[in-house]
C-alpha cells in the first residue's frame, strides 16, 4: 500500500550566522495511513525541520517528499496551499494563532475555508473547544490566553476540518497532565477515525501512546520501533515496590 | 509494615480482626489481600520487641486480644512520623548491566540503551492503560502516576547516558 | 538618567531613519507654509510705508463732486498740509490691451505735492500721452510706448503710454476696479469738455496722522448733502494701507489652511508610525528589563525623539518659507515701491515652533500614553491588535456574506482600529485638498481676454501646495502600506499554512486597504467641497455664485486614490506571500 507520507534521502542545510548547519542528513521515512508516529530526539536533531518539510513549509536542500503518492517538494506556494487545505492540519510549536481573530474564529477558519456554512462551523468549533476544556474562552483574544490554552486552540484549529494528516510540533509542551490527557484522548479519537498522526514530542507519555516511535539524532534516524498494545501489569500491586 | 500497624493501633488499640479490616479498607488495592496469619505474625513480632502489648478481651471465649501501644511503641511511632522517607536511592539495575556488558564487550551499549528505552516506553503505555481502565481507586492511581513519572525520569536519564556515551566514548 | 534617555532617543531615530525623515519632511512643509503666511503678512507693510513716503501720501483722501466741496475739506480743522484737488473723469469704452473697458482718468499738469504718483517706468508726467497705474499695465499687458484708444467728445484718440506709476491709495487692478491712469488737464478736457461732470480728489495731510479715521468721519458732517447723495468718499491712510494689503489675504488664508491640513497629516503619520514602534518596542521585554527603564521613561524617550525631529523640521522649513515668501508677496508688490523686503524675522521661526512642536508632541504623547500605565503586562498588550468580534462593525463584516479572504482582511483592518482611523484621515485630508483644488480650478476659469480677479499667484500657489501635499501623502501612504504588510508577514504565513493560496492572502490584504481608502476618498468629496466653500467665504465674504467642478472630475479622486492604494499594497503583499511558510512565521 502506498505510504501516505514518505521521504527519500531528505536533507536540509541552513546557513546560520556564517556556519552551515546540516539539520537533516538523508532521512528516509515512510508512514502508512492511520499510523500514529511520535518523533523524538534531543534538541537540534532536526525534528521540527522534518515536520516543516513534510508540510511543505520549507523546501529541502536535496531529497524527495511524497504526500499521498504525489511528490510535493517542487511544487509552488499556491499548489502547496491547496494541498494543505485538503489534507494537512498543522500545530505549530509556538501556536501562531491569528491575533486579529478571536479564539473561536481561529478554530472556525479551516472550516470556513472548506466552504462550510457559518453556523455549522461555529458548532463544530465549539465542540472541539469543549473537548479540550477551553470553551469558556471562545470569545477572547488569543493573546490573553495562557500558553497551555493557546496550545489547545492551535490543536483545535489543526483538527477542526478532520484532515487526513495531522502534523504537530510539541502539542503538549505547555500542558499539565490533566490537559495532556485531554489532548491524547482527542488524538486517539482522530486515530480511530483513520487520520494519520505525526507528532514531534519530548513528552515520553505522549510518545508512549503512539504506535511507532522514531528517534532522530543529528539529522538522522537512529531508531524506529513499534510499540505493542498495553500488556497486563501485575495486579494487585505490591506496596513494597520502591515507594 | 511494622510502623503502619503501629499507626493503626494508635489510640484505644484494636483487635487483630479489626486491624485486618482497617488495613484492607484503608489501603484497598495497594496491598495484596492480607491473610490473618500475616497480621498476627507482625503483631507477635511487635509484642516481642515490646512496642505493643496485648490483653485478653473481657468475656471473650475465642482468645481475642486487644493490642495497644507501649510507651516505647509510641516513641517509635513518633519518630517514624517525623522522619521523612529517605530520598537518596542509589540503585540501578540497568546501569549495572550496562557497565558490565560494556566492560566485557558483550553487546553494543547503544543497542542496550535503545532496548531499555523501548521497554520503558512500553511500560508507560501499560501503566497509562491501567489508569485509563478505571478499575482502581484514587490511592492506587496515585501510585501508578508516581511510577509513570519515575519512568519519564528514567527515560530522560537514558538520554543523558546516551549523550555521555557519545561524548566520552564510554560509560565506565 | 536623562543622558541615557537622550542617547536612546537618538538611537531610536537612527534605527528608524525612514520614518524619521518622513516625519521631518512633513513637519518642515507645515512649518514652511506657516512661515510663508507670516512673512507674506509682514512683508507688505514696510514697502507700503515706503511707497507712502515716496508719494508723500495723503493722510486723508476725499473724493467729492465739486471744487467747492474739495475746498471745504481742505479747510477743515486738523489739516496741516493741503494741495490742489485733482480732477478725475470716469471714462468708459477705452480700448486697452486688446479689450475694452472703463478707466478712471486723473488730470495732472504738474507733479502734486501730496499723493504724487511714484514713477516705476518711463516718464513721470503724462504730457500728451498717458501714464498708467502699474498693476493695470501689467494685467493688460501694456508696455511703455504702446497706445491705448480713448473716446473723446470729438471721436477716439490714441494716447501713447509714456510711463507707469504706483500710488499708495490705489489698490491692485483688477481687484480695484476701474483702473487708474494719468493724463494732462488738456487731454482730460478733450475727453470730457464739461467740467461740471468732473469729480475732484482732495488730498490732505494732518497734524496728527493717527486721527485720520476721526477726520474721515468728520468730513461727512462737513458735506452733509454730498454724503447723503452718496457722492462723498473719504479714505484714511490706515484704510489705504489695509486695502493695498488685501491682496495678500487670499494667499494668507490658503497658506493658513494648508498649514492646518499638513499638520493634520503629520499628526496622523506620527500617530501611525509611533504607535507601531511602541508596540514593537514593547514586545521586547528584555530591552526594558535590561535597561531598567520604567514604561514612563520609555515614553519620555519617544517624546525627546519627536522634539528633536520637530526642531530639525522647523529649522529646515523656516529658510524655505522665508525664501519663498517674497514670490508670493508679489501681488501686493505690484502696487508698491521696490521689491518686498524679505522680512526675515527670527521670531517667525519661534512662532512656527510653537505651532508645529505641540502638534508633534501631542500625537506622540497620545501614541505612548499607554506606556504610562504601571503594569508592564498591560503596556505589552496595548498596541497589539485586538479582535473586533464584539463591535457592531465586526459583526456586520461577519454576516455580510463576503468571500473568506475579504472577511479576513476586513477583520484585520478593524483589529488595528487606530491605525485604520489615522490612515483614513490622511487619505481623506489629501483627497479633500485635491477636491477643493478641482473646485477652485473650475471657479477661476475665466473667459479668454478678461482678467481674473484672483491673482495668478494664488492658483500657482494652490497647485504647488497641492503637489507638495500629494507627494507627501503619497509617500506616507506607501510607507504606511509597507509597514502594514511588514507587520503582518507572520500572519500571512499562518494563513498559507492553513491552506489559503498566496493569491487569496494577497487579496485579503489589498481588498481591505482598498475598501478603507475608498471610504476615506468618498468622504473627501464633501469634505473638499466644504473646504472650497470655506476658502471662498474667507476671501470674498460670500458663497453665493460658487461655481462647482463637473462630477466626472471629482469622481476621478476616489478612483485614483483606490488605484494608488491597491498598487502600493499589492506589490509588497505579493512579495510577502511568496515567502516559504517556515520563513514567514519566524518574523517578529
Amino acid at each position: 500500500m502506498t505510504p501516505v507520507l514518505e521521504t527519500r534521502a531528505l536533507a536540509k542545510t541552513y546557513q546560520s550566522g556564517g556556519a552551515r548547519v546540516r539539520a537533516l542528513d538523508g532521512v528516509g521515512l515512510a508512514v502508512e495511513r492511520g499510523e500514529f508516529v511520535a518523533i523524538m530526539g534531543p534538541s537540534g536533531c532536526g525534528k521540527s525541520t522534518l515536520l516543516n518539510l513534510l508540510a511543505g513549509f520549507d523546501r529541502p536542500s536535496s531529497g524527495e517528499v511524497w504526500l499521498g503518492g504525489r511528490r510535493i517538494d517542487g511544487l509552488g506556494e499556491a499548489e502547496l496551499a491547496r494541498l494543505r487545505r485538503r489534507r494537512i492540519g498543522f500545530v505549530f510549536q509556538f501556536f501562531n494563532l491569528l491575533p486579529t481573530l478571536s479564539v473561536a474564529e481561529n478554530v472556525e477558519l479551516p472550516l470556513l475555508r472548506a466552504g462550510q456554512p457559518r453556523r455549522a462551523a461555529r458548532r463544530a468549533a465549539g465542540k472541539l473547544l469543549d473537548e479540550l476544556g477551553i470553551a469558556e474562552r471562545r470569545g477572547a483574544a488569543p493573546a490573553t490566553l495562557s500558553g497551555g490554552q493557546q496550545q489547545r486552540v492551535a490543536l483545535a484549529r489543526a483538527m477542526a476540518n478532520s484532515p487526513d494528516i495531522v502534523l504537530a510540533d510539541e502539542p503538549t509542551g505547555n500542558l499539565d497532565s490533566e490537559a495532556t490527557r485531554g489532548v491524547l484522548e482527542l488524538l486517539g479519537a482522530a486515530r480511530r477515525r483513520g487520520q494519520t498522526l505525526l507528532l514531534v514530542t519530548h513528552d515520553a507519555r505522549v510518545a508512549a501512546s503512539a504506535d511507532r516511535v522514531v528517534r532522530l539524532r543529528d539529522g538522522r534516524i537512529t531508531a524506529d520501533g513499534r510499540l505493542a498494545p498495553a500488556r497486563a501489569v501485575p495486579d494487585p500491586l505490591d506496596l513494597g515496590d520502591g515507594g | 509494615m511494622r510502623e503502619v500497624v503501629l499507626a493503626l493501633l494508635h489510640g484505644d488499640g484494636a483487635h487483630g480482626y479489626e486491624l485486618k479490616q482497617t488495613l484492607d479498607g484503608t489501603f484497598g488495592d495497594l496491598l495484596p489481600a492480607l491473610n490473618a496469619g500475616q497480621i498476627y505474625t507482625t503483631l507477635a513480632r511487635l509484642t516481642r520487641d515490646e512496642l505493643v502489648t496485648s490483653e485478653p478481651v473481657d468475656g471473650d471465649t475465642r482468645g481475642k486480644r486487644v493490642y495497644r501501644l507501649t510507651p516505647t511503641g509510641r516513641a517509635v511511632l513518633e519518630e517514624w512520623i517525623n522522619r521523612p522517607v529517605p530520598g537518596v536511592r542509589l540503585k540501578s539495575e540497568f546501569l549495572m548491566k550496562l557497565v558490565a556488558v560494556a566492560a566485557a564487550r558483550l553487546a553494543e551499549p547503544g543497542r542496550l540503551i535503545e532496548d531499555q528505552r523501548h521497554e520503558y516506553l512500553q511500560s508507560l503505555r501499560d501503566l497509562d492503560a491501567l489508569l485509563g481502565s478505571g478499575r482502581h481507586g484514587p490511592t492506587a492511581q496515585l501510585l501508578v502516576e508516581g511510577s509513570i513519572l519515575h519512568l519519564r525520569a528514567d527515560l530522560e536519564w537514558l538520554d543523558l547516558v546516551e549523550a555521555r556515551l557519545v561524548n566520552e566514548g564510554r560509560v565506565a | 538618567m536623562s543622558a541615557t534617555l537622550v542617547r536612546l532617543a537618538f538611537a531610536g531615530i537612527r534605527s528608524r531613519l525612514l520614518a524619521a525623515v518622513l516625519t521631518v519632511v512633513i513637519a518642515a512643509a507645515a512649518a514652511a507654509t506657516l512661515v510663508i503666511a507670516l512673512e507674506v503678512r509682514a512683508s507688505g507693510v514696510d514697502p507700503w510705508h515706503r511707497t507712502f513716503a515716496a508719494a508723500h501720501g495723503a493722510h486723508v483722501l476725499a473724493l467729492v463732486p465739486t471744487r467747492a466741496d474739495a475746498a471745504a475739506i481742505a479747510a477743515m480743522p486738523g489739516v496741516a498740509e493741503r494741495d490742489d484737488p485733482v480732477p478725475t473723469v470716469f471714462t468708459a469704452g477705452i480700448t486697452i490691451g486688446g479689450g475694452s473697458e472703463p478707466l478712471e482718468l486723473a488730470g495732472l499738469d504738474s507733479r502734486p505735492t501730496i499723493n504724487a504718483p511714484v514713477p516705476t517706468a518711463g516718464a513721470a508726467q503724462p504730457g500728451s500721452g498717458i501714464v498708467l497705474e502699474r498693476s493695470l499695465a501689467a494685467a493688460r499687458h501694456v508696455a511703455v510706448g504702446q497706445t491705448i484708444g480713448v473716446p473723446t467728445a470729438s471721436g477716439a484718440v490714441n494716447l501713447t503710454v509714456v510711463g507707469t506709476a504706483v500710488l499708495p491709495s490705489q489698490p491692485r487692478y483688477p481687484r480695484s476696479n476701474p483702473g487708474l491712469g494719468w493724463v494732462s488737464r488738456d487731454t482730460l478736457r478733450r475727453i470730457q469738455p464739461d467740467e461740471g461732470r468732473w469729480r475732484w480728489t482732495q488730498p490732505v495731510r494732518l497734524a496728527d496722522p493717527a486721527a485720520a479715521p476721526a477726520f474721515a468721519d468728520a468730513a461727512a458732517t462737513t458735506l452733509p448733502q454730498a454724503a447723503q447723495a452718496g457722492e462723498l468718499t473719504v479714505v484714511s491712510w490706515q484704510q489705504q494701507r489695509d486695502d493695498a494689503l488685501m491682496d495678500s489675504e487670499p494667499i494668507i488664508v490658503v497658506l493658513g489652511m494648508f498649514t492646518i491640513l499638513l499638520l493634520t497629516v503629520v499628526f496622523a503619520v506620527i500617530a501611525i508610525l509611533t504607535a507601531a514602534r511602541v508596540s514593537a518596542q514593547y514586545r521586547d521585554i528584555g530591552l526594558l528589563k535590561a535597561l531598567g527603564l520604567t514604561p514612563r521613561q520609555v515614553g519620555a524617550v519617544f517624546l525627546v525623539e519627536t522634539a528633536a525631529l520637530g526642531l530639525v523640521a522647523v529649522a529646515a522649513g523656516f529658510p524655505v518659507g522665508a525664501a519663498l515668501a517674497p514670490r508670493l508677496a508679489a501681488p501686493s508688490a505690484q502696487t508698491l515701491v521696490g521689491s518686498p523686503t524679505i522680512a526675515i524675522q527670527p521670531w517667525h521661526a519661534l512662532l512656527a515652533s510653537c505651532v508645529v512642536l505641540p502638534v508633534l508632541l501631542l500625537s506622540t504623547f497620545l501614541a505612548v500614553r499607554r506606556t504610562t500605565r504601571s503594569s508592564t503586562l498591560s503596556a505589552l498588550r496595548a498596541g497589539s491588535p485586538a479582535p473586533a468580534t464584539r463591535g457592531w462593525l465586526g459583526r456586520a463584516v461577519a454576516h455580510a456574506g463576503l468571500p473568506l479572504p475579504a472577511v479576513l482582511g476586513l477583520k484585520d483592518v478593524l483589529a488595528r482600529r487606530r491605525r485604520a482611523f489615522w490612515t483614513a484621515t490622511a487619505v481623506a485630508v489629501t483627497g479633500a485638498v485635491i477636491v477643493a483644488t478641482l473646485q477652485m480650478r473650475a471657479a477661476i476659469r475665466v473667459p479668454a481676454g478678461t482678467v481674473s480677479d484672483v491673482p495668478s499667484e494664488l492658483s500657482t500657489l494652490v497647485y504647488s501646495l497641492d503637489a507638495v501635499l500629494v507627494l507627501i501623502a503619497g509617500t506616507t501612504l506607501v510607507a504606511v502600506m509597507l509597514l502594514s504588510v511588514r507587520e503582518r508577514v507572520r500572519d500571512l504565513g499562518v494563513l498559507k499554512a492553513i491552506g489559503l493560496t498566496p493569491a487569496q492572502v494577497t487579496a485579503s490584504l489589498v481588498s481591505a486597504q482598498a475598501l478603507l481608502a475608498a471610504v476615506a476618498a468618498l468622504l473627501s468629496l464633501p469634505l473638499g467641497t466644504g473646504l472650497y466653500l470655506a476658502l471662498l467665504n474667507a476671501t470674498s465674504g460670500t458663497v453665493n455664485g460658487a461655481v462647482f467642478a463637473p462630477w466626472w472630475w471629482l469622481a476621478l479622486v476616489p478612483v485614483a486614490v483606490v488605484a494608488a492604494v491597491t498598487v502600493t499594497t499589492s506589490v509588497p503583499a505579493r512579495l510577502a506571500t511568496q515567502l516559504p511558510v517556515v520563513d514567514a512565521v519566524r518574523y517578529e
